[in-house]
């Protein structure tokens, strides 16, 4: 080798040395130095702390809120080998592998975290170990959300994405800008199978198409054109039954008013809505008088785990007074939970049954989701209405659904916050509920999870994790709906945008514009 | 090889025999080409965009959102010609700077000119070569002079042309090694620069095709450009678009013209038209040279010693290249020689001429300036820079452009009721849909909603321009608004977003240092607006049901709900009185009259007693007479205004009424721009 390659290799590997990263993970042979202790847990962002995560969940970043000029990390289990990390940032990046070994090999057990914070003199801190709980059972591995901005009155660009929770991948399922920004949103999914869901499109005001229901079966998607002669509106809420034939949908018209004082602008009341069950093969719908009560407003609905109970939302249809703006005394809606028997055999309907009333439970009551173990349901209560992301006092509630007669129900006081809390969905394995969540900033909703045991006893949640700990910081979009589902999401963005700009059934009556409100 | 072929316009090689070329020439053309002309260029450039242009308007009139972190930049990563649309918002940036954006926007044209240069003195006569240059230049300036044009287009030609300065740098090497040249420049180019790709596959394939007649291999260049266009779009749709969590604005200017959409394809096809200009001019002028007779193939066998090099604007005719010294021209008749000489300067200055005026057609357009320039000054709080600007606009596009922020800065001067009616009055603000129109409306519909004490509705107006267009402004108004509500950790997240901002940033770095610090957010502007904010909401009582059935926003019922929860509240009464006077109801004015107390005005202002005085004319009441002069509802009207109003009467019975345009032109003298003029020529409109 003559000098000039010699010189060439020297200086490309100094380069490299140079380059290399200076935050590692790796198994120190630590020398014995001394930390003063501090009795307290350090802060960190996004709390993890004090929690119950998943085995199969991507690690957690996190950034430490303590001063220091460097810090080490130790993450420590009753088996393996542990994780140690020492960097000059406060963020700190856990290598993926030895993450997942660790969490693997200890399901059931307790994770410890132990941070030491070195201070500008040189001396470190040692805080208390920050301790978390590992579960023994799996959450499902993605989860499918709608993500858009702050919307107010006028929308930009939402999209349906899903994330793969054991990494940080996340990919667009159907962006807006694929069907000339048009609104998509109620995706629903049929017992968390990625291969069988709807949603909902409807146009913008740049070129419009019909407003309808796509279908998803695995890897093809086709407009489901529901709009009839019968029908008001296209469909909103839906929710598929277990054999996933069909599906409930509420067919809502909403509208949105702005509160001219006070903390939340927006405010999103139904004018009326009624149930109605959908064929998806066939499209057939039926809309009777048990779910579609001309003098109620029904919504909301959700199959039982065995497909043979329908629960759903109701409320007297306000008189509203020509003299006054249509949403003046929208704020003394309330809605009951109600169930109905359903016999998918002979497609026949039961007796309606009231669950809980809205004065029973103090407060309105909205999106009932039951366990796909059939023992609980979780449901939202606020002040009032059904648009319950818009109202700060949204909480979580859970119902046993064991019991024989009035159904016990409790605030889910370890996993609510004291803002927005909703949009709650079940993993198949009924031990872990995701949920929205506004508490950081009031504005911007996170994914959170939560762990579920089978007393029904939730724990304390922890958003979904970014592979930079301080990505929510300055994220200005909402998770809306985040729905677990079983595997990722296979049918191709080009397939939906196909299956949208498909033309509708000549059934089909004048398309919907862009007057109707984007849930947010 | 003969010497006509040699001295063509052949850019495989040199034509000149730089060895005997004067040792200045030698510099000028060794491969390299002295920048004077673009230095001197620069110079001028810079202080016409300072100057005449203002390039801090450019920045407001396209400034978006400009963020200095990895998202944002990932985001001009996935989509070929994102990268110099980048550049562009970088440049822009500069232009908040003024010098600094001027030189900066100077320099990269000039870059651009210099490489045309170099590019040009290989394939045509320094003439012709000054001629394109010059038209060049002249283009690029007039371009940089509108605000809607957008910078990623110079930064994209630049490097085109320095890309086609490197291929053809490379013109006498084999076709090879030209074409690997030419894919690898056209991939790294085609991903930075989009369609300007095509401006140096043009110029090369000109260069090879008509210039080096190697036609065959022009299209096969033609062809692999195609293959690289497809080959690059497919490679960067398999990228993981979503994962860069960004949604990269769309241009949205607060002014466009109608041509805007245009101005890229004029850019990138004008050096190309250049090329094949000045090739087919060497073509033909090289064609009409071989036909010449037998003196020319001496001449040529023997040839000439060169002339000097001419200097730069030198009028000499042998500047177009003929290689001859017009003295040593032989006997016979050289047709082409003789016309180029005469047609020469007559074509210099015709084109000089032309270009003249296209410039002063073409140059800023002072409407437009004006426009930003009151718009820019409302936002910054220049309220008498507001005032002064706003003359120079033309009435017919006050209404929309104007009329507002010269209300705004009018009130803040303290001379809203006094000195309305001397500016053009069309409408007042407050109406909520005036947002919808884009973001300049946006902006000024916003600041005043936000200043009456409208928090909540500022606010639907900044959530939905940032939900269009993401803007910097409006990412500050948004946290604005949050901190004047109190919603500090919905402020932060904004702020946080808004300090990677390259201008605004340091706006939001101050709040979060506060916020850090634990110290209050709310500078003395927000807390005197959050004192002004209603707080019991009135969204049913401010509706007003519509002829059609539907529902909408009262302005007066808004105006009257801030003076009902708080009577101080100045500008709403202000603005409330301007609300009756611009409807012509002087009723409902003096109504309000028992409120002038509270506000401690020294004197009744000039637009209210005039509209006490037509009131007190439309009832036929007789205003009450006390000690100190006329009262109408307890305020005191100055004999000066009661004098006019008397005179209205004469003008009145001497024209029959008011709807004569003699009985206008009267009125006018009489009283000037005020409410007593707006009232009836208003009214005469009506008549009509």
């Amino acid at each position: 080798m003559n000098s000039r390659r010699r010189a060439s290799a020297i200086i490309v590997l100094a380069v490299l040395l140079a380059a290399a990263p200076h935050d590692d993970a790796h198994a120190l042979a630590s020398s014995p130095e001394t930390a003063d202790s501090v009795t307290r847990q350090p802060g960190i962002r996004p709390d993890f702390s004090n929690t119950v995560i998943p085995p199969n969940i991507a690690p957690l970043n996190f950034a430490v809120q303590e001063p220091g000029t460097a810090y080490r990390v130790r993450l420590r289990s009753e088996k393996g080998t542990g994780i140690d990390i020492r960097c000059n940032s406060p963020s700190v990046t856990i290598p993926p592998r030895q993450w997942r070994t660790l969490l693997e090999q200890n399901r059931g057990g307790r994770l410890s975290i132990e941070i030491e914070a070195r201070r500008e003199d040189g001396t470190w801190r040692r805080f208390a170990p920050i301790e978390s709980a590992i579960a023994r059972e799996n959450i499902d591995s993605h989860l499918v959300y709608r993500l858009l901005g702050a919307v107010f009155v006028n929308w930009n660009h939402i999209g349906i994405y899903q994330r793969d929770l054991e990494t940080y991948d996340e990919r667009p399922i159907l962006c807006n800008t694929s069907f000339e920004n048009g609104c998509v949103n109620c995706h629903a999914f049929a017992n968390g199978n990625p291969e069988l869901f709807s949603l909902q499109v409807r146009p913008s005001s740049m070129k419009p198409f019909a407003s309808g229901m796509l279908v998803v079966r695995e890897d093809s998607a086709a407009r489901l054109s529901t709009q009839s002669k019968a029908l008001p509106t296209p469909p909103t809420y839906t929710t598929w039954h277990p054999s996933g034939r069909w599906a409930a949908v509420s067919l809502t018209r909403s509208e949105q008013f702005m509160h001219s004082a006070g903390a939340e602008t927006r405010e999103v009341y139904d004018r009326y809505s009624d149930l109605a069950l959908i064929d998806t093969m066939t499209g057939e719908i039926s809309s009777p008088s048990v779910i579609a009560d001309p003098g109620k407003i029904e919504t909301f609905p959700a199959w039982s785990a065995d497909g043979r109970c329908l629960y759903f939302c109701t409320a007297p249809i306000r008189k509203e007074a020509p003299s006054l703006p249509p949403f003046a005394g929208s704020e003394t809606v309330r809605y009951d939970l109600m169930r109905i028997p359903f016999d998918p055999e002979t497609l026949a309907w039961g007796k309606l049954e009231t669950v809980l009333t809205a004065d029973r439970a103090g407060g309105s009551i909205s999106e009932p989701r039951p366990s796909p173990d059939g023992r609980f349901l979780v449901f939202c209560r606020s002040d009032h209405g059904a648009f319950q992301v818009l109202q700060s006092d949204c909480d979580l509630y859970i119902m046993d659904l064991t019991q024989k007669d009035e159904l016990p129900f409790r605030p889910m006081a370890a996993a609510n916050s004291p803002r927005t809390d909703s949009w709650h969905c079940w993993s198949r394995n009924s031990r872990w509920l995701v949920f929205s969540s506004k508490r950081d900033s009031g504005l911007f909703a996170r994914p959170y999870i939560s762990y579920i045991d089978r007393e029904g006893h939730e724990s304390k949640p922890f958003v979904v994790p970014q592979k930079d700990p301080l990505f929510y910081d300055s994220y200005l979009k909402t998770y809306n709906v985040p729905e677990l589902v079983e595997g990722p999401v296979r049918v191709s963005q080009q397939e939906l945008s196909r299956a949208i700009h498909a033309a509708a059934s000549p059934e089909s009556v004048e398309n919907h514009a862009a007057d109707a409100v984007a849930p947010n | 090889m003969n010497a006509s072929e040699q001295s063509g316009a052949n850019c495989a090689s040199d034509p000149v025999d730089t060895q005997t070329l004067p040792r200045r020439r030698r510099a000028w053309r060794l491969g390299s080409v002295a920048p004077w002309p673009e230095l001197v260029l620069l110079a001028f450039f810079s202080l016409y965009l300072v100057r005449r242009v203002n390039t801090q308007l450019v920045f407001w009139n396209q400034n978006d959102l400009f963020l200095w972190n990895r998202r944002f930049v990932s985001g001009f990563c996935v989509s070929a010609g994102q990268p110099c649309e980048w550049l562009g918002k970088l440049l822009l940036q500069t232009c908040h700077y003024d010098w600094c954006g001027a030189v900066a926007i100077a320099a990269v044209a000039c870059m651009a000119l210099l490489a045309m240069r170099a590019i040009s003195l290989r394939i045509a006569p320094i003439g012709a070569v000054r001629v394109a240059w010059a038209a060049s230049a002249l283009m690029l300036v007039v371009l940089h002079s509108q605000y809607d044009y957008d910078l990623a287009c110079t930064v994209s030609l630049s490097l085109a042309l320095m890309a086609t300065w490197i291929y053809l740098s490379a013109s006498n090497r084999n076709r090879w090694i030209r074409w690997v040249a030419f894919v690898v420049a056209a991939v790294v180019l085609y991903y930075l620069a989009g369609a300007a790709l095509w401006t140096f596959v043009a110029c090369c394939v000109i260069a090879e095709g008509m210039a080096a007649r190697q036609r065959g291999f022009a299209l096969c260049l033609l062809v692999s450009a195609g293959g690289i266009v497809v080959g690059i779009n497919i490679g960067l749709s398999f990228l993981n678009q979503s994962f860069w969590h960004l949604d990269l604005p769309e241009k949205s200017y607060l002014i466009t013209s109608a041509w805007d959409a245009w101005l890229p394809l004029v850019v990138f096809a004008w050096y190309p038209a250049c090329v094949f200009a000045m090739v087919a001019f060497s073509r033909r002028a090289q064609s009409l040279e071989n036909r010449s007779s037998e003196s020319e193939k001496n001449a040529i066998e023997s040839p000439a010693p060169r002339k000097p090099v001419p200097t730069f604007f030198s009028d000499d005719a042998s500047d177009w290249g003929d290689s001859e010294d017009p003295e040593d021209r032989s006997d016979s008749p050289r047709r082409t020689t003789r016309f180029l000489q005469s047609a020469a300067p007559v074509a210099k200055w015709s084109v000089l001429a032309v270009a003249a005026a296209g410039m002063l057609w073409m140059s800023p357009s002072r409407v437009v300036q004006k426009i930003l320039e009151v718009d820019l000054a409302a936002n910054d709080h220049r309220w008498q820079t507001v005032l002064d600007a706003a003359r120079g606009v033309p009435r017919a596009l006050n209404a929309d452009y104007t009329n507002h922020d010269v209300n705004q800065a009018l009130y803040h001067l303290g001379r809203l009721p006094e000195e309305m009616f001397q500016y053009p009055q069309q409408r007042l603000i407050c109406d909520h849909g005036f947002g919808a129109r884009g973001r300049m409306f946006s902006r000024k519909a916003f600041d005043v909603l936000l200043e009456l004490g409208r928090v909540n509705e500022a606010e639907i107006i900044a959530h939905n321009d940032f939900e269009k267009h993401p803007s910097a402004i409006f990412l500050l108004r948004i946290a604005e608004t949050k901190i004047i509500k109190g919603q500090y950790d919905a402020a932060r997240m904004y702020l946080r977003a808004l300090r990677d901002d390259a201008c605004y940033g340091n706006r939001a770095d101050i709040y979060l240092h506060r916020a850090d610090k634990n110290r209050s957010l709310l500078d003395l502007d927000l807390a005197q607006i959050r004192a002004r904010m209603i707080t019991a909401d009135d969204a049913v009582q401010t509706q007003q049901k519509q002829p059609d059935g539907s529902w909408a926003i009262s302005t007066e019922g808004t105006l009257l709900s801030l003076l009902k929860q708080d009577p101080r509240n100045r500008m709403a009464f202000e603005y409330m009185m301007a609300h009756h006077l611009l409807n012509r109801d002087p009723a409902a004015a003096v109504k309000e009259f028992p409120r002038l107390k509270t506000f401690a005005y020294p004197r009744t202002p000039l637009s209210y007693e005039q509209a006490a005085l037509l009131h007190a004319g439309n009832q036929r009441q007789k205003p009450q007479m006390t000690s100190f002069g006329v009262m109408i509802n307890g305020c005191l009207i100055r004999q000066e205004t009661v004098s006019q109003f008397m005179k209205l009467y004469e003008i009145d019975n001497k024209f029959d009424g008011f709807a004569k345009p003699a009985a206008q032109v009267a009125i006018q003298r009489l009283v000037g721009n005020s409410y007593f003029a707006y009232f009836f020529k208003a009214e005469s409109q009506d008549h009509e």
